[in-house]
């Protein structure tokens, strides 16, 4: 008798079935459409790119030189939103905020979600001694209070949106860690991983070919939280002072300086950076809301 | 369920946001300076007791008591100069050295040749009836010593070599009391020094334990014992109020509470008081604060008596004198804003760049003093300009008057830089195309190549603070020099920025901005500050011509070498000089006192002895 002929590839049959899985990006984007509020923050977050990265074309502006004697200026012709207190435009300040905050916030997702992608994957798919390992060093790592490290970070060093990204990132990935984690288990018994294994896939293979594709869903949706998480940080920390500095603009800086002028009433410093970061996660929120049902349930079924 | 949270969280700032500027305006620019310059008449017939609530500086709640504390405490004393007098109370007028009224002594009677020194001592009461007599002094001069024996860090107003160093202090009688100087000083200046000495009790303080034997302090070896266990006493701050040693006060109050999670404190009257003021509130509630904007709003809210504001707040004078408020602003005397020059800083070649004379005139040419304060982004009218150490308004101003050498004007700094060897390059980067020395060449040490670029540390507050910075940034730019400005909390550029007491982060600032340096007012010597061994020069600035024209200012007879102490500082620009904010004075209608007395607050200086309640 001879041995049945191994391969790691996968059968047509296996194609069709990984397709079906709850956690695939297919079935989550089907499920989506029957989210009119998720959908709607789809758009608004296109709305808000669109305004963002394209809105500088058709309102050009000087955000580099400061102009004090049309400082703090109410809204008004030449500055729809008026200026701010280094006299740079407001309406053209959102638009360069935003491209940095939103940068910010996508890089520290992705680098989040890849570390976490990766430990949890191996975590779960390794069980036992290596599991409970990896699982308590995240418990660890979440027990640090995460605005007071970077406050310090911040206090000793001078950030630049790569080091504010990849700070982020690098206490976010934990909350992924534990979500793929928690997918793997559940796929890791599923037959296709089991048939995967019998043929002789290797663990590596297993991970990147079989687990993580399966949990794209969950890992889109922790994506998507991950981003709005972040631009609320970075607007956090700029709101505390240790945010970005001149020429680099993001939204939490712009509020925090708007904040400073409550007392000479100059709203136009604090309405629309503040509308801008809450329309901002607003919309990443409702999107990944309508994300994440659309996965679960796919996976009730 | 974590993520529904965080979707309220979002709604919930939507509306904090909408909520904290709900109160709409803006209008356009008003003439903000115009509506507070006017001192309020002292006015009201008073009424006896009655408990004023007054507002500590934000950020500097007390957490000592001890009028000497240790540089390792970094301390700041509570109810300073209410307690415990200083041998002369500094003058909160800027015209003047010392108040002569409120001091504790006659003005000093100098010999011939100024080494010795007669000072006779008025008559004050300690809080348990004994006079305070000539030993008290000479205890005090003691501990200071001592202080300064165990670290020269101990009194930022030290200098090796200078006072209280060669100074000897002898109770010729009980109310007399003879300095004798190794060193004759200039007489403002050592004036100035003994308004910074606090006098203590001599008779119950001179113990090195509790309940332990009475030391004669003349000792070194005593002095430094009962310094020992006068600090060690002043780090319990939960026996501040109730601790006997810190009840025997020579000043008109004494300590009646003292919150230490907060900082706040309440004083009582001490009503063995001898010295000027009626002393007619019965309490003094002094509250501490993390934020000016909260003052604001007790302000607002009715629940302050008395406090000081940054010009930050100027649009917000009507509301307070609607709620029933004075103010009155200006800028306090001998305040000087600026931006620090690290000349050590090494990185980039900062510290080769910097020592170029002409490179400090182009930058100090690239601040737009009067823009600044024009502007409502920075100071919105609130300041006045300045070019000099002393400060506005000194009794010892500059020589060249209100025409300062450096004006605004960056076509001439642009000359400067391109007349020098520099290739400017607006926007972009200006480089050193002609190295080495001499005339029209960039200058020593300086490569082919050099770029200028620079970290500026800034204050995360007050707000005019980052705004003044990133317009010299803005500036600086367009010459195609670059200024890294990285936000800093003050508590923190006060502990690692300055190269006397933290040489160790000398490269990570080369300037810093952290608001305001007080001088003495009514003889602004730059002693310790710029002189080449001063204990407080941060940016290790020296300057040979400079140390001698300091010296002349603090040994010399001639009081006028101080004029030109401050014009050579202001020519030579150790640091580049920024518009003076200033200060909000705010007090209720229903408190009055001598109008000198609330002008005094500009400098921080209480002397609530003097107010009362009016009808």
């Amino acid at each position: 008798m001879t041995a049945p002929e191994v391969t790691s590839a996968p059968s047509p049959e296996a194609e069709t079935w990984a397709e079906r899985e709850p956690g695939s990006i297919r079935s989550v984007l089907h499920g989506l459409r029957r989210h009119p509020l998720g959908v709607a923050g789809g758009l608004l977050l296109l709305l808000i790119i669109a305004f963002c990265f394209l809105g500088p074309l058709f309102h050009p502006t000087n955000q580099t030189d400061v102009d004090l004697l049309n400082a703090a200026l109410p809204p008004g012709s030449g500055h729809p939103l008026g200026t701010d207190g280094n006299g740079f435009d407001v309406l053209g300040r959102l638009m360069s905020g935003g491209q940095v905050s939103l940068r910010i916030g996508l890089l520290a997702a992705l680098f989040a979600t890849t570390i976490g992608t990766v430990y949890g994957a191996v975590a779960g798919l390794a069980g036992g001694v290596v599991d409970g390992f990896m699982m308590r060093l995240v418990d660890v790592m979440l027990s640090i209070p995460f605005l007071f490290f970077v406050l310090i970070l911040s206090a000793r060093f001078h950030a630049d949106a790569l080091s504010l990204s990849l700070v982020i990132g690098g206490f976010s990935w934990l909350v992924s860690a534990r979500l793929v984690r928690g997918e793997v288990l559940t796929l890791r018994v599923r037959e296709f991983v089991l048939a995967a294994k019998l043929m002789g896939a290797s663990r590596r293979r297993t991970i990147l070919t079989h687990l993580i594709p399966n949990a794209l869903g969950v890992i889109i949706v922790n994506i998507t939280f991950q981003v709005a998480d972040a631009v609320l940080v970075v607007a956090a920390l700029g709101f505390l002072g240790f945010g970005l500095t001149y020429p680099t603009a993001d939204w939490g800086s712009q509020l925090a300086s708007g904040v400073t002028y409550i007392s000479a009433d100059y709203w136009w410093l604090i309405y629309p950076v503040g509308g801008c970061i809450v329309l901002t996660v607003l919309a990443l929120n409702l999107l990944a809301d309508a994300l994440r049902d659309a996965v679960g349930r796919r996976a009730d079924r | 369920m974590k993520h529904r949270g965080r979707l309220s969280v979002a709604l919930v700032a939507a509306v904090a946001v909408l909520a904290t500027a709900c109160s709409g305006g803006g209008g356009a620019t008003r003439d903000i300076a115009g509506s507070y310059t006017a001192k309020p008449a002292q006015t009201g017939t008073p009424k006896q007791g009655g408990t004023a609530t007054v507002a500590l500086t934000p950020g500097l709640s007390p957490n000592y008591i001890y009028p000497y504390p240790p540089a390792a405490a970094n301390g700041t004393v509570i109810a300073r100069g209410q307690l415990w007098r200083s041998l002369y109370r500094p003058s909160g007028e800027g015209d003047q050295v010392a108040d002569a009224e409120l001091s504790l002594a006659e003005p000093p009677v100098y010999s011939p040749d100024r080494k010795t020194v007669t000072i006779t001592m008025k008559d004050y009461k300690w809080s348990n009836g004994k006079p305070v007599t000539a030993d008290d002094v000479v205890f005090s001069l003691a501990l200071l010593k001592a202080a300064l024996a165990e670290s020269p860090a101990n009194w930022s107003f030290y200098t090796p070599g200078q006072f209280p160093d060669g100074v000897s202090a002898e109770a010729t009688a009980p109310d007399t009391l003879t300095l004798k100087l190794r060193t004759a000083y200039n007489p403002s200046y050592l004036l100035s020094m003994l308004t910074l000495l606090y006098v203590l009790p001599s008779t119950e303080w001179n113990i090195a334990a509790t309940g332990g034997p009475h030391l004669d302090y003349k000792q070194p070896k005593n002095a430094r014992a009962i310094y020992r266990y006068l600090t060690k006493e002043s780090e319990s701050q939960a026996t501040f109020a109730g601790n006997p040693l810190w009840q025997v006060v020579n000043g008109p109050y004494r300590l009646k509470s003292f919150d230490p999670t907060t900082g706040s404190f309440s004083l009582a009257r001490n009503e063995s008081y001898s010295g000027p003021g009626e002393s007619r509130l019965d309490q003094i509630e002094f509250k501490a604060f993390t934020s000016a904007a909260a003052v604001l709003n007790q302000f607002k809210a009715g629940n302050l008596t008395v406090g000081t504001l940054d010009s930050s707040f100027a649009a917000q004078i009507g509301a307070l004198k609607a709620e029933g408020y004075n103010v009155y602003g200006a800028p306090a005397p001998a305040r000087l804003d600026a931006l620090v020059i690290n000349f050590a800083n090494t990185v980039g070649n900062f510290d080769k760049v910097i020592a170029q004379p002409y490179v400090r005139q182009a930058l100090q040419r690239l601040i737009d003093q009067q823009g600044y304060i024009a502007s409502r982004g920075v100071y919105n009218g609130a300041a006045s300009p300045n070019y000099s150490t002393a400060g506005t308004g000194s009794p010892y101003p500059p020589a060249f008057g209100d025409q300062p050498p450096y004006p605004y004007d960056p076509a001439a700094a642009e000359k400067l830089l391109a007349d020098n060897g520099w290739k400017v390059v607006p926007n972009g980067s200006t480089t050193c195309e002609r190295p080495g020395t001499g005339p029209g060449l960039c200058g020593a040490d300086i490569p082919r190549g050099q770029t200028i670029s620079f970290t500026l540390a800034s204050a995360s507050s007050p707000a005019f603070v980052g705004a003044r910075d990133v317009a010299f940034a803005s500036a600086a730019k367009k010459l195609g020099i670059e200024v890294k400005v990285v936000t800093k909390s003050l508590n923190y550029m006060y502990a690692n920025y300055g190269n006397t007491f933290a040489p160790a982060t000398r490269n990570e600032w080369a300037m810093q901005d952290y608001g305001a340096l007080y001088l003495a007012a009514g003889y602004p010597s730059s002693n310790t500050v710029f002189n080449t061994e001063g204990s407080f020069n941060l940016g290790s600035y020296r300057n040979a011509e400079v140390d001698k024209l300091i010296g002349a200012s603090t040994f010399g007879a001639d009081e006028k070498s101080l004029s030109a102490e401050v014009t050579a500082l202001a020519r030579d620009l150790p640091v580049l000089f920024l518009p003076t904010p200033h200060t909000l004075v705010v007090w209720k209608d229903t408190l009055s006192g001598p109008q000198s007395s609330f002008n005094a607050l500009t400098s921080f200086l209480y002397t609530p002895e003097l107010w009362y309640f009016h009808s």
